[in-house]
């Protein structure tokens, strides 16, 4: 994992050699940045048995996966696919019994993240206590006496994964992942837990001299990477901030096929199964509805940052040759 | 609950017995020195946190927040951007009982020791819990030899994490918060932490409780009025100090404006409603150095630490009570003080000095 070698290879490879039925997985993004490319090579791959950890994500993404059967267990704090309202496919799982469900408030399940992020085992949260999560969730959230005032505290489960998959808007073929805007706000938190390492497909992949010009924007480090997937409208319906919206209209198309046990077979045949790649479902998606389709989810508005920054570097080897400096007190 | 020296260290760890026993006395009678956790929470909802202009002077901030008693946090890191301006007013002001937290710290605990020394009325240090006290590179601290040494101080000791995560907790108003650090040394039995069962695995896990201080003390290179700070360089666990503190004080370089605040909104280490009192103050942390802006004066370091130094060994007061003196009473202000005791040709070459590291004013 931790190699400095070119890891950019096809998402096929990466799922392929990357995931395994029964894995834990930090599914990343939030009501943008879902890793929908990645979502629909697990479905093709027929990837079973997945334990996923996440906080929030929407655009149906968690939905297909759930519906095709791809996953055991689930902890998270919300999943739905905004513009239909309800996330049909994970509820039917759960009214059958297929699906184990591991509830935890937003800020909980943040803070499990971060408990593994920080590689401790749990962390105090102050929320949760009083409520029903604590019945229906012993696995993930307890109460404990807190030794030092004597009084009740809940305290969450650090969370770590044995993979995380993510979306991003760059990476460099080392594997050092870019992101800005708004995004996935556990992004960084699940991909640092994660034990084997993290497969994110980017929008572009770019030189490792990029993004050493500008570290600042780096959400992981080349070193937690396994794959770097090139894979642009990866994020395809949700949105990828600076490069396309949320496509409304394809998440209410899709809903309406989530929303119907008879209907989401159908969808996952044409649209999951059907192709070979996400390059084949953009492709599918362009001669359904048409190019105009994905021109509409263009940014309008370009926001650029105005600062010019210079991270510029000092080079120690300018000491070499330099004598010691002395004085009356400081021999050489 | 049971919170004595439960890990098997104390089997093998040359730690004498007494004290060892003495630390599960402290463990079992826990008690925070400074707000609750709780408390904390309290205050945090209580400040205003309207757009307020926070500007004063570092005395009128001295004397509204520093009261008997308190448990005072301690910004910067050793020797790197303290907040010398705001304790040498503390020092001036005098307040007894203190309770110092800390995570590392050099002059700006030893002035407080050393006018402690000078004159116990008019500042005293009950406790501190701390991770480092001590010059780094110069020296280890004489004052704090001395005021240990002579068990005049009770002493919390933390290792540096230890206590960068304890104002962390603070800050995120949690009550305790694990470490993977502590356990299985002697670090366990100088500190008051307690070793405990993960609740979910069963693992042995050490707790260190949250640390709230009730005034923090922080200097920075710029903020906004209202208190929105830029740190450039380490952050020295600054921003966490003064989100955990129930009152923040808060000393400045200088004062930018607002729209500069909103251009950069991710150069913003410390936002505004935490903060309390924003006042600016030029070499507010002169001896120590601030990262884009002036070097050290390790002279002074120097100067100051050899007659504490002296102090410890001779017994003798003088020097220490000369200059607390001149330097401390016969100044009115923190600029008097500068111009008292650094040629102005240093201080220009303190500026040299920083290299012109890059930071972002504008």
């Amino acid at each position: 994992m931790a190699a400095v070698k070119n890891k950019t290879m096809a998402l096929k490879e990466a799922v392929a050699t990357f995931v395994n039925d029964g894995d834990t997985v930090y599914y990343g993004g939030f009501q943008i940045m879902v890793p929908m490319a990645i979502t629909h090579e697990l479905i093709r791959q027929k990837k079973r048995g997945l334990k996923i950890l996440n906080a929030s994500t929407d655009a149906g993404g968690l939905d297909l996966l759930v519906g095709a059967g791809c996953v055991a267990e689930m902890h998270l704090a919300w999943a739905m696919n905004w513009y239909v309202k309800a996330p049909y496919a994970i509820r039917r799982a759960f009214q059958a019994g297929r699906v184990k469900r591991h509830d935890l408030s937003n800020f909980g399940a943040t803070s499990a993240l971060l408990a593994g992020y920080l590689g401790i085992p749990f962390i105090p949260v102050r929320g949760n206590i009083g409520s029903d999560m604590i019945k229906h969730n012993p696995r993930d959230l307890k109460v404990m006496e807190d030794p030092f005032s004597g009084e009740p505290i809940p305290v969450v489960r650090a969370w770590r994964a044995d993979v995380a998959v993510i979306h991003a808007q760059r990476a460099d073929w080392l594997g050092n992942v870019v992101a800005w805007g708004t995004r996935g706000v556990t992004d960084e938190l699940g991909c640092m837990a994660a034990k084997r390492g993290v497969i994110v497909t980017a929008e572009e992949i770019v030189d490792p001299e990029a993004v050493r010009s500008d570290p600042d924007r780096t959400v992981v480090p080349y070193f937690k990477t396994l794959a770097v997937v090139h894979c642009p409208w990866g994020a395809h319906p949700s949105a990828c901030r600076g490069y396309y919206g949320v496509d409304i209209r394809f998440c209410q198309y899709q809903g309406k096929y989530e929303r119907s046990e008879h209907l989401l077979p159908i969808f996952l045949e044409q649209w999951v199964y059907g192709c070979e790649d996400h390059e084949a479902y953009i492709r599918k998606y362009i001669e359904k509805f048409g190019k105009e389709g994905l021109e509409r989810l263009r940014p309008v508005l370009g926001f650029k940052p105005k600062m010019d920054v210079d991270y510029g570097y000092h080079d120690p080897a300018v000491w070499k040759g330099v004598p010691q400096y002395t004085d009356e007190n400081i021999k050489a | 609950m049971e919170t004595g020296v439960n890990s098997k260290i104390v089997e093998v760890t040359q730690v004498a017995k007494e004290v060892i026993d003495k630390q599960k006395e402290r463990k079992k009678n826990f008690e925070y020195w400074g707000p609750t956790p709780r408390e904390a929470r309290k205050a945090a909802v209580a400040k205003k946190k309207g757009l307020i202009d926070k500007r004063m002077t570092i005395k009128q901030a001295v004397d509204t927040y520093i009261k008997d008693g308190i448990n005072l946090g301690l910004g910067g890191f050793v020797n790197t951007r303290v907040p010398t301006a705001i304790v040498w007013n503390i020092v001036k002001k005098g307040v007894k009982n203190l309770t110092l937290s800390l995570q590392s710290n050099s002059i700006c605990c030893e002035w407080l020791a050393g006018m402690m020394i000078v004159n116990p009325d008019h500042v005293s240090i009950k406790r501190v819990e701390l991770a480092w006290w001590g010059y780094e590179v110069i020296g280890i601290a004489p004052l704090l030899r001395y005021l240990a040494g002579n068990e005049m101080i009770e002493i919390d000791d933390y290792t540096n994490y230890g206590m960068s995560v304890r104002f962390k907790a603070g800050a995120m108003g949690i009550p305790f918060i694990p470490v993977r650090d502590h356990g299985g040394s002697d670090m366990e039995l100088v500190n008051r932490g307690a070793m405990i069962q993960c609740p979910f695995s069963g693992d042995n896990t050490y707790l260190v409780p949250a640390c709230n201080p009730d005034v923090g003390v922080v200097h920075v290179p710029m903020c906004d009025m209202y208190g929105n700070a830029r740190i450039f360089g380490a952050l020295c666990t600054c921003p966490e100090i003064a989100q955990a503190a129930s009152h923040t004080i808060m000393s400045t370089e200088t004062v930018i404006d607002n729209m500069a605040i909103r251009r950069y909104p991710n150069l913003t280490e410390i936002p505004y409603p935490v903060v309390d009192a924003v006042c600016e103050q030029q070499f507010g942390s002169w001896p120590g150095a601030v990262y884009g802006m002036y070097w050290f004066d390790m002279e002074h370091f120097l100067y100051f630490r050899s007659m504490c130094d002296e102090f410890r060994k001779t017994g003798n007061k003088d020097k220490l009570k000369a200059y607390y003196d001149e330097y401390f009473f016969g100044c009115d202000t923190w600029d008097d003080f500068i111009a008292k005791i650094v040629p102005h040709k240093k201080l220009i070459d303190l500026r040299k000095r920083d290299g012109q590291q890059p930071i972002i004013i504008s």
